[in-house]
């Protein structure tokens, strides 16, 4: 019984002893003398850098010559959430424009400002975005405001975003005294977000 | 003695069909006082036909804005996107990192587009929402360099699978060999 015991107790230290030496064995310990130098390696890894937002992909709005103000749009408020810890912008790349249904109504590309106020042509058509000046107040005036453009290549900057930051646009616009909308057109801006 | 029978029997005849007559009068003038004034009124007033109930679009500001606000948050997208992401080669898979958050309730579909062409080389397949996408092969390979693009990201509706609208994010794709 003695000797059976002593069997089983032996195989159980040579089986500890070699279970803690191949553990033992991973670990990459060196020893350094006093004064000498040497080589450690360091792993680095390059994190992507995300870009996370809430925006819309889709803007209504409603332009009118009864609207009284000197914005003739009627717009909701366009809320844009950065949630990237980065600072982003926000521009416009692109502008599609279909009048097809509301014609003879031209697009206006440039915009005449005269004595402050901003002028187009009598049967054209101006729409723009504007940064919220008032909070949950649709601007009135047209001052400051990033004109969409037709057919323009460079990127048009509306806003820019700190980390975690959220502002919010409007869509602002005028339209001459002979136009008399009665059916729909689309205004696309390509909206993108970037670092 | 018949004939003064007869005469009663005519007389109440002639009552009966008096205030049977005078209560259908009654009666028809009482409708007509109830009814609008119809295109066969006497003034000649006639009712549009054309015209709409309710409120005209346009005229309450704020109810319209209201309108306008609800289909604007209904377009709302949140996603992510990887603004590096790295080819090994023209053959093989990049980090672009796509994620379509689960509170969107929307499906989106990636297209990437070269800034400097407008080509489109790589477009994804509707990802639902809660789910992301981490390494995609291109479309069309590029060969070693950057590039500058955009990720357009198109929503659309969960029920009817229709287009809702899009967005974009710049991007700048390294491919290394």
């Amino acid at each position: 019984m003695k000797r059976r015991f002593s069997v089983v107790m032996a195989t159980a230290l040579v089986a500890f002893t070699a279970c803690v030496g191949v553990f033992a064995g991973e670990l990459k310990t060196q020893d350094f003398q006093i004064g000498s130098s040497n080589t450690i390696e360091m792993v680095g890894k390059i994190e992507p850098n995300i870009l996370s937002v809430t925006m819309p992909a889709y803007i209504p709005f409603n332009i009118s010559n009864s609207v009284t103000e000197e914005n003739k749009v009627i717009s909701p408020r366009i809320s844009i959430q950065n949630n990237s810890n980065v600072p982003v912008q926000i521009s416009v790349h692109e502008t599609k424009v279909d009048l097809s249904k509301v014609y003879p109504v031209q697009w206006s590309n440039s915009i005449i400002v005269s004595d402050g106020a901003v002028m187009v042509g009598d049967h054209s058509i101006a729409i723009g975005f504007k940064e919220e000046e008032e909070v949950n107040k649709m601007p009135t005036s047209l001052k400051d405001v990033k004109w969409l453009k037709v057919s323009n290549s460079q990127a048009i900057n509306l806003t820019k975003l700190s980390g975690s930051e959220s502002k919010a646009l409007y869509v602002v616009g005028t339209l001459g005294s002979w136009v008399s909308l009665d059916g729909n057109f689309s205004v696309v801006p390509r909206l993108v977000v970037h670092y | 003695m018949k004939t003064i029978k007869q005469k009663i029997l005519f007389l109440c005849c002639m009552v009966i069909l008096v205030a049977g007559a005078c209560i259908a009068t009654y009666f028809l003038m009482g409708q007509k006082g109830d009814q609008p004034a119809s295109s066969n009124s006497s003034n000649g007033l006639e009712i549009e036909e054309n015209a709409q109930m309710g409120i005209m679009p346009g005229i309450d500001l704020e109810e319209r804005q209201k309108q306008l606000q609800e289909e604007l948050d209904n377009s709302m997208i949140a996603f992510s996107v990887n603004t590096n992401p790295v080819f090994e080669d023209k053959e093989a898979e990049g980090n672009l990192m796509i994620e379509n958050p689960v509170h969107n309730a929307k499906l989106l579909v990636a297209e990437i587009i070269l800034e400097e062409t407008n080509e489109i080389i790589y477009t994804s397949k509707a990802l639902l929402p809660g789910s992301y996408l981490e390494n995609v092969k291109l479309d069309k390979p590029l060969e070693k360099g950057k590039y500058e693009a955009l990720v357009e990201l198109k929503a659309y509706s969960e029920e009817t699978k229709e287009l809702i609208g899009q967005t974009a994010a710049g991007i700048t794709i390294t491919v290394l060999n």
